[in-house]
């Protein structure tokens, strides 16, 4: 079904884990991508870096849980995740609270690094 | 240049599907080929057959319908998307034991290995967010 070029995608999700279908919708895709041999990276940034805490309860609000598929990444060869350093200064987030391996990106280094891939897959 | 969209927005709940729209109409009326449009989350909702909007506004899966039928461009509702919606084909309707599909016949139900197939196979492609 899928094959030939393999595309250099960034997957990047700015939205707040519970709030609404479109955090699971974009963790999905890039299941999706992996499984199908892309190559994926993921940005978090703006209310996606609340994706990345630790102790998630997501059964009390009865949905699955982002965090459990975040930690499924790496079975699919996602091995780490880059995040916007100023989303997480502006919420006051500490990068050491961050459940996954993340990779902090600076302001300077976005744009060179957002130009890296041929594709944005914008969720 | 071979263009693909990947569309997440409801038809009625934002103006992202209608700038969607009008990017694919402008992007097939420039020249340029549209290979898909994949519509995932609440934009399954374009491919219900059983939507009727009021008289004085603009019958938004009809006119994807249209420009689809001028351009050649696919359009695929994505199957997860789409079933939790109610939006059924024949097969899937048979297969959940409903009654009836909702689909347009404009649109497709597949998976999300379409949407990745499109990005393989297009120069763009561009999400249009919900």
């Amino acid at each position: 079904m899928v094959s030939g070029t393999r595309r250099k995608i960034l997957l990047l999700c700015r939205r707040a884990p519970y709030a609404g279908y479109l955090a699971r919708a974009g963790l999905d895709a890039a299941l999706a991508a992996a499984v199908f041999e892309q190559d994926l990276t993921v940005l978090f940034m703006d209310e996606g870096i609340w994706q990345l805490l630790p102790d998630q309860h997501s059964a009390e609000i009865e949905c699955k849980s982002i965090a459990s598929t975040l930690d499924s990444m790496p079975l699919y060869d996602i091995e780490s995740f880059y995040v916007d350093a100023e989303s997480l200064r502006l919420r006051d987030v500490d990068a050491k609270t961050l459940t996954s391996k993340t990779i902090l990106l600076g302001a300077a280094e976005l744009p060179g690094f957002l130009d890296s891939f041929e594709q944005l897959w914008s969720f | 240049m071979k263009i693909s969209l990947l569309v997440l927005a409801s038809p009625y709940a934002s103006q992202s599907a209608d700038t969607a729209w009008h990017y694919a109409q402008a992007a097939a009326h420039a020249g340029h080929e549209l290979y898909r449009v994949f519509f995932y989350h609440e934009a399954v909702y374009h491919g219900s057959r059983l939507s009727v909007p009021a008289q004085d506004e603009i019958d938004r899966v009809q006119r994807w319908a249209e420009l689809a039928e001028r351009s050649g461009a696919e359009l695929v509702l994505c199957v997860a998307s789409a079933l939790k919606r109610g939006i059924l084909d024949d097969t899937e309707a048979n297969r959940y034991e409903r009654g009836a599909h909702s689909i347009h016949p404009a649109f497709v139900i597949a998976g999300l290995g379409q949407l990745v197939d499109a990005s393989v196979h297009s120069d763009r492609l561009l999400t249009f967010g919900g």
